[in-house]
Order: C-alpha cells, then structure tokens, then sequence
C-alpha cells in the first residue's frame, strides 16, 4: 500500500450535487458556467434586514425521498442523501454487493441540523416538553449525517463529520484521501452539506456583518472579488464524492471524473472570524497541499476561490493567490452563482474544479462588474473561459481559521 | 365522534405525517407491521395529541397495537376528558 507518498491521488468515480444552482450534476454545472446568480428574496426571512439567500430550487423532501424517509431527517441530511443516491449511481458501484466494512463516510458540515433544532426550541418554549420531538436529537446532531449516508448504503467503516466551518467540505475530501492513502478504506464517500438558512443563524450572521446587505438587488448581492462586494449571502446545499483509489477504479474499468492528488491544512490561529491579514497560514496550505500533490505552483493553471463575496476574504486571499502563483493561473469564485453554503462549499467547489478540469473551461465569477483594484489576479468575469487545464486548486477558509486546501489533477 | 371516524383520521395521520403505506394502513394492522420503531410512537403520542386535542402518554402506544387499538384509546380519553 503506498504510504504518504507526494502525488498520490484518489480517482473521483461519482459525483452528486444538490445546491441552489439545481438538483444534479449536470443542472448545476450548466448553471454555474452561465454565471447567473442564484440569490433570490426568501419568505423564510421576510421582515429580517437581510431577506434574500440562495435556495436548492424546488426541493421537495416528500418527492425525493418519500414521506416515510422524509419526515424523519434534518433538511441537511435530505440534501446529503439526495446527493449520494446520484453520486451512486454515478460510480456504477453497487452498494448491494460491496464490502461495507471497507466503505468508509467522511462528511462536512459546518452547523448540522439547525433547522431541526430552531423549530424544536419555539417548540419547547410556546408548548412545554410534551411537543418536542424523540427526533430533535438524532435530527440535529451534526454527527448524524454521516450516520444516515451509511444506512442509506451499508458503509459500514470508518465513519464521521468534520467541522471546519467554510472549510468543512474540503477538510472531509481530504480526510477521505487519507483513509485510501492508508489503506484503511477501500471506497469513502465523501463531500459537505449545510442548510443554514434560519431566522435565529441569519440574525447571527448578520450582527456579525458578514452578509451582503443589497436587499434592493439580491441577484447582484453576491459578486466575489468586485469592488462593490459588501459581504457573502447563504445558501444551502449538499456535494457528495465517491472516492477510490485510482489504480482500484482503473481495475474494476470505472469511468474516472479526476484526481483529488494533494491535501493541505492549517490555522490561522489569529482571530475568531477575521482571516488573518498576513495570510501565512492560509499559504502554507495552499503550499503543503502542493507538496502533498508532488506539484509546482508552476503547474497549476486554475484556482477556484474560496472569494466569498466579503471584504477582507476576497483581499487577503487575492494576495495568496498572487504570491504563490503570480498572475498565470485563472481565478474564479463559484459562489458568485451558488452563495455560500458553508459546510457544504468546499465539496461544491472540489466538484465544479473537477469538471472544470474534465471540460477544459473556467467558470465566470458571477456579478464581476468591476475588479477590486486590490485584487491583483486573473479573474474569470461573465463569460466562461476555455483553454487547458492541467491542474487546479480549490481553496475553502472557515471562520475559527482554519484552512483547507485540495489539488485536483486530471485523471 | 364514533370509532370509524377516528381510526379513519388516525390512518390519514400516519399516512400524511410519518408515510406508512397508504394500501397497508388498516384498522388491523399493528404499529410494528406497519415498521414504526420507538421513536415513530413517542413522535405519534405527540401528534395524535395535537391532532385529537387528549393527553396520550408516550409510552401507551406500543409496536403490538393495532391501528384500531390505538384509535380506541384515543376515543375513550376523548370521552373521559
């Protein structure tokens, strides 16, 4: 088994998304490359000073679940078991007749299931104990998500979530290398899910002056790396990966979307929410995971942002950008179209990196009307742009610092 | 309101809320046939509750009682109360 060797990257052998850009693969990948936003006022929110977010258009749990599964699982997990039952049957793996015991589960989310719990507290506090419900618990413990993909398809290894806040999708495909680099694992599904969308976390959000504000223009509220950008807008959303190592994937003549070849991590250590403005630890991810990955930053040629539309992230990870790959990479943040769903952003985005590498084209980054001076690198705005693509990094920075990087490479 | 009318709510109930089977749910049939484990029947004791207006407590539903059985319940606390 090779052991922490650089270069060693795991084959992608299914893909599936669910996000405000649409349900499925395809759907979100037209609409991302479109570049149209996906903001839109919200009626959950009517009456708070930010209204708008970016919803998964026409999710109805009932419908693709069923009412039996349905009523049982936090939205989060809705959107997360939805996004494995098409990245399933992407694989071409059949959950029937594989090992369980070698199917490992790594998922990221950043708040659990919050919905749940919110409900339940106004529950508690108009009604009394007697009208909360047996499932508050299993419904909104941020483990559970990954409890509930291991049922939905007996994996029955190694499994748990990662809280990394916005980086929390990508810290979990990380992971998940890491139990296939080891050997521990012989498939791990993989990936992110958040739906965060709550009056009580919206509130939280916005005393904290995180969110976009343009309640007049929502289409236009999130525009990563412009000069008029005053904050990022929520979404919701689930990515899930299937993961295998590549020589196992090329055996059994699976189709191979891409390669996830290097890993980085670290912390700020700085600031509870604020990045820190030196960016020295957010670099030596970027730095280590192309190490990891057995790669200069010479041969990168893409990087999706984790720009999330807010001041200072935008800045400070521009400077990265520029002093680890100067002005030839081409720089593009997905969340232009798909806002920020949190947990679930690093997986939305390790995805759309892998089909930008698979089509050879860079995805615009939505509302780029007008660079921030300050942003001193190649941003694709309002058309996609093709050309090759050898290899490319998906950066994801969360609030708490902490920092998680991936290398995708061709598979 | 006579038992028919309320096994016939009941089974909507479980229908509507907690999707049993449509074609399974009958007067005879039991909670455990129908595969609602406990945390199903804590959860039905909340919304009959809610639904029917009587205190029903979480443990007097149980997997070996049929629908019937558990709309008989419900009719005679309504009559007590």
């Amino acid at each position: 088994m090779p052991q922490a060797m650089p270069g060693f990257g795991v084959a992608v052998t299914g893909l599936g998304l669910v996000t405000p850009a649409g349900i499925g693969v395809d759907e979100v990948w037209r609409r991302v490359l479109s570049g149209e936003p996906t903001a839109a006022p919200d009626p959950a929110l009517e009456g708070m000073p930010v209204d708008f977010s970016c919803r998964v258009p026409g999710f109805d749990p009932d419908r693709e679940l069923g009412r039996r599964a349905a009523w049982r699982l936090d939205r989060s997990s809705q959107l997360a078991v939805v996004a494995l039952r098409e990245a399933l049957r992407d694989s071409g793996l059949d959950p029937s007749t594989w090992d369980g015991a070698r199917v490992g589960v790594v998922i990221g989310t950043a708040l659990g299931g919050v919905q749940t719990y919110e409900a339940q507290q106004r529950e508690l506090d108009s009604s009394g104990v007697g009208a909360v419900s047996p499932l508050l618990v299993p419904m909104s413990a941020p483990n559970m998500v990954a409890g509930y993909l291991a049922m939905e398809c007996g994996a029955s290894g190694p499994n748990l979530v990662t809280a990394t806040a916005c980086a929390s999708g990508a810290t979990a495909i990380g992971t998940a290398r890491e139990l296939l680099r080891g050997g521990r694992c012989d498939v791990v599904i993989t990936g992110g899910v958040d739906a965060p969308i709550t009056r009580t976390m919206i509130a939280g959000f916005t005393r904290m002056g995180a969110l976009s504000r343009r309640t007049s223009d929502p289409r236009a509220a999130s525009r990563p790396f412009d000069t008029a950008r005053d904050g990022f807008v929520a979404g919701e959303g689930a990515a899930v990966l299937v993961l295998e190592r590549n020589h196992d994937a090329r055996v059994r003549g699976a189709r191979v979307h891409g390669l996830i070849s290097g890993y980085g991590a670290s912390a700020d250590a700085h600031h509870a929410t604020t990045p820190d403005p030196s960016g020295a630890a957010a670099e030596r991810a970027v730095r280590s995971a192309l190490e990891d990955a057995g790669l200069s930053a010479h041969d990168v040629d893409h990087v999706n942002a984790h720009g999330t539309s807010t001041k200072l992230n935008d800045v400070t990870e521009a400077r990265l950008v520029r002093g680890v790959f100067g002005d030839g990479v081409a720089v593009t943040s997905t969340k232009g179209v798909t806002g920020h769903a949190l947990g679930a952003a690093g997986a939305i985005e390790a995805v759309c990196t892998l089909l930008a590498l698979r089509d050879d084209v860079v995805p615009p980054t939505a509302n780029l009307d007008s660079l921030d001076p300050e942003v001193e690198v190649d941003v694709v705005a309002k058309e996609p742009r093709p050309g090759r693509l050898r290899a490319a990094v998906s950066n994801s920075f969360g609030f708490g610092g902490q920092n998680a990087v991936l290398v995708v490479t061709r598979s | 309101m006579g038992a028919g009318v309320t096994v016939d709510r009941l089974a909507e109930l479980l229908v509507s809320h907690f999707g049993a089977p449509a074609d399974r749910v009958a007067g005879g049939v039991t909670f455990e046939e129908l595969e609602f484990d406990s945390l199903a029947l804590v959860e039905l004791a909340m919304v009959a509750q809610k639904e029917f207006g009587v205190e029903v407590d979480e443990q007097e539903f149980t997997p070996e009682q049929s629908v019937a059985g558990a709309a008989r319940l419900i009719d005679s606390r309504r009559a007590a109360s």
